[in-house]
């Protein structure tokens, strides 16, 4: 079994540094995109197995973005965990309605993210 | 009964009764008509009947003459009596009493002559009863008769004497005797009596009738003027109970009503006019009592109103002040553990042992760290400015030094991107005015920032003018990517910063900031712009010139400099000696860790007591004293320094999280000769030390910096003539930004060294999370191996 591919989408630097430096160690191949845009353009050229897409972002937000990924044949079965600095309650319940397969609030607790992440990808 | 019924009642009344007046003066004066008419009549009667006695009286003495001279001129006047009285002859206009006396004794006649007239027809005219006529005409007859005894008389003196029928055919010799015998006989008198006996009559009931006709109309005269007096009183008594009704009726509640209004006016609402009628009066009264009431209701509501919103605005006021205490209390709390984040990594930072991820890590925390700070300053000043507490201190301003300050922060920021960035001054600007320089700076600064931090290529200018005439204008002009035109607003709204601007480190407020800045200024801020044709923000200030620029204030740039990667000591031969008062130990600690790594000797204190007693044991060159201290805050120990003779000469710096501007000017009442910031700065740190100590530092730069150089190094150039495979290889990865990807491929890179430039300069876009640079290379890969490709499917030679 090759190497899981994760994607992970967020429109601020420091906080796709900080993904990228806890994911990093448990050895998957790590891409990233700064825009729904971007996430969507690359998806388009590899598929990932999972990918961690923040809600809020200019553009195409999260939201949007993970509903263009169903909607689409090829990227409908990719598992979405949505990442978020609000933790209101709306926001988790349209991730929820969405059919999201997780929704993390920052600042994140890498434990719970690559618990769930490992959950995923080895089921 | 209604006040229009009233009213059309009063004035049918008043109009009858004119009426009656009227018909009563008309009647009366008809009356004396009538009285006059009958007097006339009377006196007319009476010439009638004298006329007739005239003529009879005339007819006798002309024929006696006659008689007695045989003139027959007399005979013919006899005769023209006769026709005259009959009508056959015209009747003189003066035809009185002596009419023929005259013409005897002239013998001619007045020329006058009216038409003739017969006595009879003038009787008729006068209307006479029948028994009155009946009597004149007894009279007119009875002298007839008598005319004939006169003419036999009369032919008697000519000789002529009647026959049997009684015409006068015998002629005999003339009889004088016969003619004055018959003229004096007993019957002739007797017949001239009975002439006068009808008259006399005629005179009577004449005298009877006119009398009671008289007495007739005087009755009816008087009934008239009974009447008149009657309609007076009645029209006098009319007017009084008009009067008494309209006065009750109309005066009396239309004064109420005008009163009540009058006072309603004068803000007595809930006036009431106690009238009460079916009619007009009435209902308006009942509207005005309606209306009265209304208007009390809706005043007592305005006044529970403006009392309700009196009281919500004073809730809202404490709720807004409770807000900036909030918001002042929050960003003290929150700097003090940003002061132990930044102060610790600022320490980190100097160690040299660090490897260049560590180093990578640092910066990170260090950015982050800088950028809540602004977030919290802005967040600060901008609920400062939403609170209305944003103080403008005017003061003299070198104009020339403030954009000198400027220039030093932008001009650096900008050339490592590449950009020119210039200040254009225009001539007319004047070097010296009034404006407070610490917030024009933070305008253009915020301005300037913004237009190098969305310009990748091109320049930045800033253009100072007096445009329009005492209004000084700066422009900031840049060639970057522009803004949509129905974004321009809304970039000045809190949090709506332009894409991509977050991850560049801005807070989203600074515009907001800036844009109250200008209007606190009384000028405005407004920006024009077009999706990649750059932008122009323009900032109009009131020009106030000044020529007092001597004691200006500089504009310090302490705050803007990052300065993590400076270290500092002492100078070798020189020896320090600090104290540090901080009731938290973080802060205490970094403050230690920074001077003793310096080359000072530090003493740590707990709290203000503890500090003093330090003080006490022994002189400090500086005493860097912290404010909010329990038990005794920095206030009052810099005081207690200040009075104590053996203390008072010790160097206090005090060191604060407070912003507001009116601390600083608290602080150095209190005795403190300067004042640092939470969080601290180094740089900061270095340059209040220096001037209290008076002494030069040694400083020193680390290495290691973020970003140094790469941007310098054309990046295509390592990556031109890698082997095929890796090129098509890093292209794919780097098109989709797989960092796994380009992390394996640059540490193979590094391990060969043709291509060691390319895998080092790999890593470091890697590191830095560079995704511009990263494109910039997938681009340039992405051409090279699509040149590659064609030279390989051309044919062989």
């Amino acid at each position: 079994m090759s190497t899981p591919r994760i994607l992970l989408v967020d429109d601020n630097t420091t906080n796709l540094q900080v993904l990228f430096q806890a994911l990093s160690p448990e050895g998957y191949e790590l891409l990233v995109a700064q825009s729904g845009e971007q996430a969507l353009e690359s998806v388009a050229e590899v598929l990932p197995s999972l990918i961690l897409l923040d809600v809020k972002m200019p553009g195409i937000d999260g939201f949007e973005t993970f509903r263009r990924l169903r909607a689409d044949e090829k990227t409908k079965a990719i598992p979405i965990l949505f990442l978020s600095a609000h933790a209101n309650v709306e926001a988790v319940q349209e991730a929820d309605a969405l059919g999201a397969e997780g929704y993390f609030t920052k600042p994140f607790q890498f434990d719970d993210i690559l618990k769930r992440v490992r959950e995923l990808l080895h089921s | 009964m209604s006040v229009r019924t009233f009213f059309i009642v009063i004035f049918t009344g008043f109009a009858l009764l004119l009426g009656g007046l009227v018909y009563i003066a008309y009647a009366s004066a008809q009356i004396e008509e009538a009285l006059a008419d009958s007097e006339e009549r009377r006196l007319m009667s009476f010439q009638l009947a004298d006329e007739l006695r005239q003529s009879s009286d005339d007819l006798t003495r002309l024929a006696r003459t006659y008689v007695a001279t045989g003139n027959p001129v007399y005979e013919k006047y006899f005769h023209e009596v006769l026709a005259i009285r009959g009508g056959r002859a015209p009747r003189p206009e003066n035809y009185d009493g002596i009419y023929w006396d005259f013409v005897i004794a002239t013998g001619r006649k007045p020329a006058n002559e009216g038409p003739p007239v017969a006595l009879q027809s003038l009787m008729r005219k006068m209307q006479f009863t029948d028994q009155e006529f009946r009597k004149l005409a007894e009279s007119e007859a009875r002298s007839d008769n008598l005319v004939l005894l006169e003419e036999e008389a009369m032919n008697a003196v000519k000789g002529r004497f009647p026959d049997a029928s009684g015409q006068y055919t015998i002629a005999g010799t003339p009889n004088l005797e016969l003619a004055r015998q018959l003229m004096f006989s007993q019957k002739y008198h007797d017949a001239k009596a009975d002439i006068m006996e009808p008259i006399a009559e005629f005179q009577e009931m004449i005298d009877q009738r006119t009398g009671r006709e008289v007495q007739n109309l005087k009755r009816t005269g008087k009934g008239y003027a009974n009447a008149a007096l009657a309609f007076a009183g009645i029209g006098l008594f009319f007017t009084f109970s008009a009067f008494f009704v309209f006065h009750q009726r109309i005066v009396k509640p239309v004064r109420q009503l005008v009163s009540a209004a009058g006072q309603v006016q004068a803000g007595q609402y809930g006036q009431s006019v106690d009238y009460h009628s079916s009619d007009e009066l009435g209902n308006l009264a009942d509207s005005f009592n309606h209306m009265s009431s209304a208007i009390e209701k809706d005043m007592l509501e305005r006044e529970n109103t403006h009392t309700a919103l009196a009281l919500a605005k004073q809730s809202a006021d404490s709720a807004n002040k409770a807000k900036s205490e909030f918001l002042s209390n929050m960003s003290h709390e929150l700097r003090t553990p940003l002061n132990g984040v930044l102060g610790y990594v600022q320490i980190l930072q100097r160690d040299r042992s660090l490897a260049a991820d560590q180093r990578k890590s640092l910066d990170a925390i260090s950015n982050c760290g800088e950028h809540l700070l602004n977030l919290i300053n802005d967040v600060l000043d901008l609920s400062k400015i939403e609170s209305g507490e944003l103080e403008i201190n005017p003061a003299p301003t070198d104009l020339t030094k403030l954009l000198d300050g400027v220039r030093d922060i932008v001009k650096p920021k900008a050339e490592s991107k590449g950009l020119t960035f210039t200040i254009k001054v225009a001539p007319e600007v004047p070097g010296g005015i009034l404006v407070d320089p610490m917030k024009l700076r933070q305008v253009l600064i915020n301005l300037l920032g913004n237009s190098v931090k969305f310009t990748h290529a091109g320049a930045v200018t800033l253009r100072v003018a007096e445009s329009p005439k005492h209004v000084l204008r700066f422009e900031v002009e840049d060639t970057g990517i522009g803004i949509a035109p129905e974004k321009l607003n809304a970039i000045f709204e809190p949090f709506k910063q332009a894409e991509g601007g977050e991850a560049e480190g801005g807070t989203g407020l600074g515009l907001a900031i800036s844009r109250r800045i200008a209007e606190a200024f009384g000028g405005n801020l407004t920006a024009t712009s077009e999706l990649g044709e750059g932008s122009q923000f323009a900032l109009s200030l009131p020009l106030k010139q000044t020529d007092d620029i001597k004691g200006t204030i500089p504009a310090s740039t302490a705050s803007f400099q990052t300065d993590s990667n400076v270290s500092f000591r002492l100078p070798p031969s020189e020896s320090r000696s600090a104290l540090i008062a901080d009731d938290r130990e973080t802060n205490r600690d970094i403050l230690n860790q920074i001077l003793t790594n310096a080359g000072f000797e530090t003493v740590l204190a707990t709290d203000g007591d503890e500090a003093l007693d330090r003080l006490r044991e022994r002189p400090f060159d500086v005493f860097l004293c912290d404010v909010r201290m329990p038990r005794m805050n920095g206030i009052d120990v810099v005081k207690a320094v200040r009075r104590d003779e053996q203390l008072k000469s010790n160097k206090v710096i005090a060191v604060t999280a407070s912003v507001f501007p009116e601390f600083r000017h608290r602080a150095l009442e209190a005795g403190f000769d300067d004042f640092l910031m939470k969080p601290l700065r180094v740089s900061e740190l270095v340059e209040k030390l220096s001037s209290i100590l008076d002494l030069k530092f040694t400083t020193i730069a680390i290495e290691g910096g973020k970003d140094n150089a790469i941007r310098d190094i054309d990046p295509t150039e390592h990556f031109e003539n890698l082997p095929a495979d890796i090129t098509s290889e890093l292209a794919a990865a780097a098109k989709v930004r797989n960092l796994t990807k380009l992390g394996e491929i640059a540490a193979s890179l590094v391990r060969t060294e043709d291509t060691a430039p390319a895998g080092q300069h790999l890593e470091h876009l890697l590191a830095a999370f560079d995704f511009d640079g990263l494109r910039i290379i997938a681009d340039t890969l992405e051409q090279s191996s699509a040149s590659s490709r064609d030279q390989t499917h051309q044919p062989p030679a």
